[in-house]
């Protein structure tokens, strides 16, 4: 049997209510990958690693579709915020593991713009490096998926300050 | 060939070789793997201890099938868990680990048939696991037989690619 990553957004922001599709990129496969090649000796109790899903983005472009080797949105507005994530998972065989990750912007935390494009993105790092967490130095930080109004993943939507913008997206693990 | 960006697929593929037979298999992704997998854990929250694929090991079962509950092999020889040498690479749309390890005959003092094989790891819950497992019973290979003047060679590439 093999894993199926797949994954599904929700945006919640005022009246507006939308669900999206996602588009995994390269760095997306290079996060997991370096997860499991080990990388620093041979004893497996010092081999700690971790990987996250880190931060996420929204920017304002509606017209460049997601390519496997994009590294970044294409027109960010934001500073990087570390999401809110719940973790959920189930062992049995039929079902699936999932982690459901949710980015929560305060009011104001925007400009008034037009959205049309979110990214999350991952770190990687070992322990032996960097044994407090600290999001300004690691191994590894690639955008690993992306989701955008050019791909038709969601209608672009118009940020109001004044309401909270919330993105909820889960990444689903099953065997297929 | 198109692929399909909105999912990604983990798989594994086995190389096994002794001086007179090379068989290639594909391996049973185990649940504490999945489930590490989907150890997102947020920035800033609480830490989840676990580790890569680092050691094999052989074991003689060839009539227990791999299950949603498995987490290891069924007749495990312990002296073959071994730690192994592992190696990152990328294709045009994947990445990949590969695991490789050579047994020498001296790892099967006595004649010995091989029914399963696993990859160990270090799972969410910081115990060591079988991530992933091959077996005869699951009909994905055919048993081996060594003995001390057999080598085992074991190459296992598990692949991080798009759904084609």
């Amino acid at each position: 049997m093999k894993v199926k990553v797949s994954g599904q957004g929700y945006i919640e922001h005022g009246n507006i209510k939308r669900e999206f599709k996602n588009h995994f990129v390269t760095g997306g496969l290079q996060l997991m990958a370096l997860l499991f090649n080990y990388a620093g000796g041979t004893n497996i109790t010092y081999s700690n690693e971790y990987w996250y899903v880190s931060s996420a983005g929204v920017g304002v472009d509606t017209s460049t579709k997601t390519t496997f080797i994009m590294t970044g949105l294409v027109s960010p507005v934001s500073t990087l915020i570390n999401p809110n994530v719940t973790y959920q998972r189930n062992y049995f065989i039929g079902s699936t593991a999932s982690a459901q990750i949710t980015i929560l912007y305060p009011t104001s935390a925007l400009p008034s713009v037009t959205i049309g494009e979110i990214g999350i993105n991952g770190i990687y790092f070992l322990e032996s490096q960097y044994p407090q967490y600290n999001p300004n130095i690691y191994e590894s930080l690639n955008l690993m998926s992306r989701a955008s109004t050019a791909d038709g993943d969601f209608a672009a939507f118009a940020y109001n300050p004044a309401n909270l913008l919330q993105i909820t997206w889960t990444m689903i693990f099953s065997w297929v | 060939m198109k692929y399909k960006d909105d999912e990604i697929i983990v798989e594994g593929i086995v190389m096994i070789e002794t001086p007179y037979k090379k068989q290639r298999a594909h391996n049973t992704i185990l649940y504490p793997y999945l489930n590490l997998l989907a150890s997102v854990n947020g920035g800033g929250g609480s830490n989840i201890y676990h580790a890569p694929f680092n050691q094999f090991i052989l074991g003689t079962d060839t009539s227990t099938p791999t299950v949603a509950t498995t987490t290891g092999l069924t007749s495990p020889l312990s002296n073959t868990q071994v730690n192994i040498i592992t190696i990152l690479g990328s294709n045009a749309n994947s990445w990949y680990v590969q695991c490789s390890y050579i047994y020498t005959g001296s790892y099967f003092p006595s004649p010995v048939t091989i029914g399963e094989i696993a990859i160990l790891g270090i799972d969410n819950s910081s115990n060591v696991n079988g991530f992933t497992r091959l077996a005869v019973a699951d009909g994905t290979f055919t048993a081996v037989s060594v003995n001390s003047s057999t080598p085992l060679s074991i190459q296992w590439n598990v692949y991080f690619e798009f759904g084609a």
